[in-house]
């Protein structure tokens, strides 16, 4: 292993020794190669090691410890054989299975890394470093809340270890646990400042929450601290955007636009902070250079293509967007978009086929079911057009009761502050008709009517939290 | 892991972002026409000099300290001259008792100078007041009051001699509870000679169960504002129609007010969208579809804005509806439709085809140019009198938290003034106007009308914490115009819903008598056409609320002519120069 990436710890950078049993000479042997490789005499550490094994092939030890020097030296399809025979000499060897997992864990080999993990984690559950790497192969495997079960519990073994911190921030974050993951981002940032993916995980978890002054702070830090990082500045650049700061935005594209003349994300990033400035022109020249530099992004010419729509160059606009399509078949805003294009160009039957392939792209794309309903209504299909008007009507009341139901959960947790227990559960109660895949509305619910004693209704109702949010805790 | 989020690409995001720097899209300086009108902040010389207090100045914690009041020019003595009320609101805290503000009324004394008779009028009311509209519901030749409130409406009658009287109970516009009324305008749905009232409604806003912005619920940009509307419950709308015996009786369900598209209801004005003689009603609404409610003829409306496309953006989405703007401004003859958004979006610009449908217009008319700017009141004036109707624009901010941002629009905001040119576009001549348009300021509500009589509409302005403006307008006499105070006998007196049709010099014009209009807010009656270069009109015909039509001829241009129902005369009175 010659590369050691900066977010995960170093496999190789600590080493456990244990005195082990075996033969004699092959215990000397092991002996002096751990002495060897204390002093970094790596080569020698090699010689020692297979001295034991030779002598005594049968010293999973040996075979474990000359695993991990030959993974020092980047040999390491040697060093996995070597934590293979170890393991299978002597399975509940914890610091063999912790190799070998955490190697094939680097080689990307997750499926075969979670095992010897598993049980170097079973072994000493104590061990943070087996805990984290088992944490990573299960997020790589989709098992987020496998993940973070490992990532807290390398965290309890060990605090200091920043990366099991920021790793876990990042797995909370997938899971929309967004306020522990700033949490955990924050004691990753404070334990090792020098991280700047830490520093730009917590900005963009900050982003998340809304906390764009915040996220600016972080973020301006980080590309302070690290210049070159370029996805920092793209990111401070988007908070700063979040922000109604459109002038810095755009001073942070343009210098990064200038390091990077071939980034063509920073090009669309900037042409979206020039719009917001309404300068229009410039825009239209960096989604341009971002088309060119990127002939896979559809975001730019759909943008390029809204700029022109807005400017009333319509057959541009249609062709950028159609062009949006060819890069993403699937992209529904450009379907959309497209279809207003075409309504406004009178062609009413191509039109419906965009609104109506954005419906099936995006069931929920409420302003396509209003246009359809426009479109038929111009084309003399009241019934039609009155059915289509409906749908965006069911699903606007969706969208506004969805956000009371917000509000009323915020009332309930005011009520229950306040101790009136019976308001609440009226309060959440109400959020959960308006909204029933609001989690936290189910989720409160249940710890309020767990405090009444309600506890089968209330576990009942965290089920339903769970499935919608499967971080809650009961 | 590096990760990189990706700005946001929806549409949404894109068209809030679009806008020309204002000035960009103008032609060079010496390519330019001149411009034949300017402004004049008039206010402190003419004693226009109460402050609107409305809400916190720093912060707000509820939405009710951020909606403003609406200003309503009355000619409250019956002399003549535009009197001018200006509700005023209040605040969380209070005040101790005596000293929470009122609503101010004007008394227009004639040399450009305003008196406060507000205790003497009886007005001197507080609360959260929000608008005002006008109307002689009683048909005794003076015109009354109906003033808004987060609280209870108020209908002042006009009693005469200077004096008001609160007669809101008696006339059956009680309310057991408190509502948010917003915009209003009285019209006569039934055609039955006496003005019936509308009150548009925004929030069923309860404070003591309302989100806080320390929820956290609640940002705009990253800063924490006070909620809503979204994820509060909407108020419905309310019609009262009158009885004819001083009493009014409430058809809101009955009638059909209350089942529309949208909720959340602020700017409103009458229109008579169809064309049948039949007055329509437009309600802006808040994050909401805007509703069109069509009279059907038979006591009950309903809203077509959804079918007929005068409800959502261009591309299908729903603003934030705050004020409204109604007139031909592409003369051919039927009402189009401006209303005025949030910031980050551009106004609408809804062309009535003619055909039941409104044609969005915004970008093709040059109007999407501006998306910085948040709007308020408005209104169609042709203040250059070469006979397009141009569009005026109040802005401000709707958060004071704003003020912490580096947003380059700020809480104060310039207004919009649009010169139309006769081509279907518009140009932003705002910069060329220069102060006190560019003057900023947190604007809610606007009431055009010709105070000075001197033939030019003038713009009064009520701003949020501040004082109230007062534009004078001041015109190129090279233009004429002519002035209408249509007088109905059989129609309601003030003849709202009448449609004026201006011929002069081949050029056709209409132009309506309307309640309500701009953002809660009560424009003056009088209907002004430009007539550019004609020295007379060879023909006005009224259509009259009622269903009569008459006309007059070879009327004088630079003129004030009173068109009475029936007489078929107009009565010539000179301007005050």
């Amino acid at each position: 292993m010659v590369i050691l990436l900066a977010t995960a710890i170093c496999v190789f950078a600590q080493s456990t020794s244990v005195v082990a049993p075996g033969k004699p000479a092959a215990r000397a042997h092991y002996s002096r190669g751990t002495v060897l490789e204390a002093q970094q005499d790596l080569a020698a550490a090699e010689a020692a090691y297979r001295a034991a094994v030779e002598s005594d092939p049968g010293m999973a030890a040996a075979h474990d410890r000359l695993g991990f020097v030959l993974g020092k030296l980047g040999r390491t399809a040697d060093a996995i054989a070597e934590f293979e025979r170890a393991v299978a000499l002597q399975p509940d060897l914890a610091d063999a299975q912790y190799h070998l997992g955490a190697t094939l864990w680097w080689t990307k080999q997750m499926e075969a890394a979670r095992k010897p993990l598993e049980r170097a984690a079973a072994l000493r559950p104590a061990h943070a470093e087996s805990r984290y790497y088992l944490g990573l192969v299960k997020r790589e495997q989709g098992d987020i809340a496998g993940a973070v079960e490992e990532l807290r519990a390398a965290v309890k073994a060990d605090p200091s270890l920043a990366a099991a911190h920021l790793q876990l921030g990042v797995a909370l974050q997938a899971w929309g646990d967004i306020d522990n993951a700033i949490a955990a981002l924050e004691r990753a940032v404070a334990l090792d400042p020098s991280r700047a993916d830490a520093a730009n995980s917590l900005g963009l978890a900050l982003m998340q929450k809304g906390d764009a002054a915040r996220a600016v702070e972080t973020l301006r830090k980080t590309v302070d601290r690290h210049p070159d990082f370029g996805s920092a500045r793209l990111n401070l650049g988007t908070a700063l955007l979040q922000a109604g700061d459109t002038a810095s935005a755009v001073d942070v594209y343009r210098a990064l636009t200038e390091r990077e003349t071939t980034n063509a994300e920073a090009f669309y990033d900037l042409g979206l902070a020039l719009k917001q400035r309404d300068d229009f022109a410039a825009a239209e020249t960096a989604f341009r250079t971002a088309l060119r530099l990127d002939p896979a992004m559809p975001e730019a010419p759909y943008s390029l293509g809204v700029v022109l729509w807005q400017t009333r160059r319509l057959d541009e606009a249609a062709a950028m967007f159609r062009e949006a399509l060819s890069r993403r078949p699937e992209y529904a805003d450009a379907h959309y978009m497209l279809g207003t294009v075409l309504k406004q160009q009178g062609d009413r039957d191509a039109a419906l086929r965009e609104f109506r392939e954005t419906i099936r792209i995006n069931p929920s794309f409420t302003e396509a079911y209003t246009s359809i309903g426009q479109v038929l209504t111009a084309a003399r299909d009241p019934e039609a057009a009155a059915e289509a008007f409906a749908e965006a009507q069911r699903l606007n009341k969706r969208k506004a009761d969805s956000q009371a139901a917000v509000f009323a959960v915020n009332a309930g947790r005011e009520r229950l502050q306040k101790g009136d227990v019976r308001g609440a559960i009226a309060r959440f109660r109400d959020a959960v008709r308006l909204a029933p895949d609001n989690a936290q509305a189910h989720y409160q619910l249940a710890l309020a009517l767990r405090r009444t004693g309600a506890v089968t209704e209330a576990r009942a109702e965290y089920e339903s939290a769970r499935r919608l949010a499967p971080y809650l805790r009961w | 892991m590096v990760a990189v989020l990706r700005a946001v690409r929806s549409a949404a995001a894109l068209i809030a972002a679009t806008a020309i720097v204002a000035g960009s899209g103008h032609a060079a300086p010496q390519d330019q026409p001149p411009l034949r009108f300017s402004f004049k902040n008039v206010a402190a010389e003419a004693g226009v000099d109460g402050l609107v207090t409305f809400g916190g100045t720093a912060a707000n914690k509820y939405l009710v300290e951020t909606t403003g009041t609406g200003v309503a020019f009355i000619d409250y003595d019956q002399d003549g001259l535009l009197d001018l009320f200006v509700v005023n609101g209040t605040t969380l805290e209070g005040f101790p008792a005596g000293k929470a503000p009122t609503n101010y009324l004007y008394r227009n004394k004639g040399n450009g100078t305003f008196e406060n008779v507000t205790v003497k009028a009886g007005l001197a009311a507080s609360g959260w007041g929000q608008g005002a509209c006008v109307g002689d519901y009683d048909n005794d030749g003076r015109d009354d009051l109906f003033v808004t409130y987060y609280g209870r409406n108020r209908l002042y009658h006009n009693a005469g001699q200077g004096r008001f009287e609160d007669v809101t109970r008696a006339a059956g516009l009680g309310q057991t509870r408190t509502r948010w009324g917003t915009g209003c305008a009285f019209f006569d749905y039934d055609r039955d000679g006496r003005l019936d009232l509308f009150a548009a409604n925004y929030i069923d806003l309860d404070l003591a169960t309302a989100p806080t912005p320390s929820s956290g619920l609640c940002r705009y940009k990253g800063v924490p504002v006070a909620c809503g509307p979204p994820g509060l419950d909407g108020g419905k709308n309310a019609l009262f129609h009158n009885r004819g015996n001083g009493t009014f009786e409430d058809v809101s369900d009955k009638s059909g007010i209350t089942r529309a598209s949208g909720t959340f209801g602020l700017g409103v004005s009458t229109l008579d969208f169809d064309d049948d003689g039949w007055v329509d009603l437009y309600v802006a609404n808040d994050s909401n579809p805007s509703a069109l409610y069509r009279n059907n003829h038979d006591g009950t409306f309903t809203d077509i804005a959804v079918t007929s496309g005068c409800a959502y953006s261009q591309d299908g989405k729903p603003q934030a509806g705050m004020g409204v703007a109604v007139g031909d401004y592409d003369r051919n003859g039927t009402m189009d439709i401006f209303k005025t958004n949030f910031a980050g979006d551009t106004s609408t610009l809804y062309q009535n085809s003619g055909g039941g449908l409104c044609d969005d217009r915004t970008f093709a008319a040059g109007i999407g140019m501006n998306t910085r700017w948040l709007g308020w009141g408005t209104a169609f004036v042709d203040f250059d009198h070469d006979g397009w109707l141009d569009l005026f624009l109040v802005n401000g901010h709707v958060y004071p938290e704003v003020r912490q941002l580096k947003t380059e629009a700020g809480y104060e905001q310039r207004k919009i003034v649009y010169h139309n040119d006769g081509k279907g576009h518009f140009t932003d001549v705002t910069e060329r106007l220069g102060a006190p348009l560019t003057t900023p300021k947190a604007g809610r509500g606007a009431a055009f009308g010709d105070f000075d009589n001197d033939g030019q509409v003038d713009v009064a302005i009520a701003n949020v914490n501040d004082r109230t403006d007062l534009y004078r307008t001041i015109g190129d006499p090279a233009n004429h115009w002519v002035a209408l105070t249509l007088v109905g006998t059989s129609s309601n007196r003030n003849a709202i819903g009448a449609r004026v049709h201006c011929v002069s010099a081949g050029v056709q014009q209409w132009q309506e008598v309307r309640g309500g209009g701009s953002y809660m807010s009560q424009n003056d009656f009088r209907v002004n056409f430009g007539l550019a270069q004609a020295k007379k009109v060879d023909r006005i015909e009224v259509r009259w609320p009622n269903g009569l039509e008459e006309s007059w001829d070879n009327l004088e241009a630079d003129r004030f002519h009173t068109l009475k129902e029936g007489s078929g005369r107009a009565a010539t009175t000179p301007p005050k120069h």
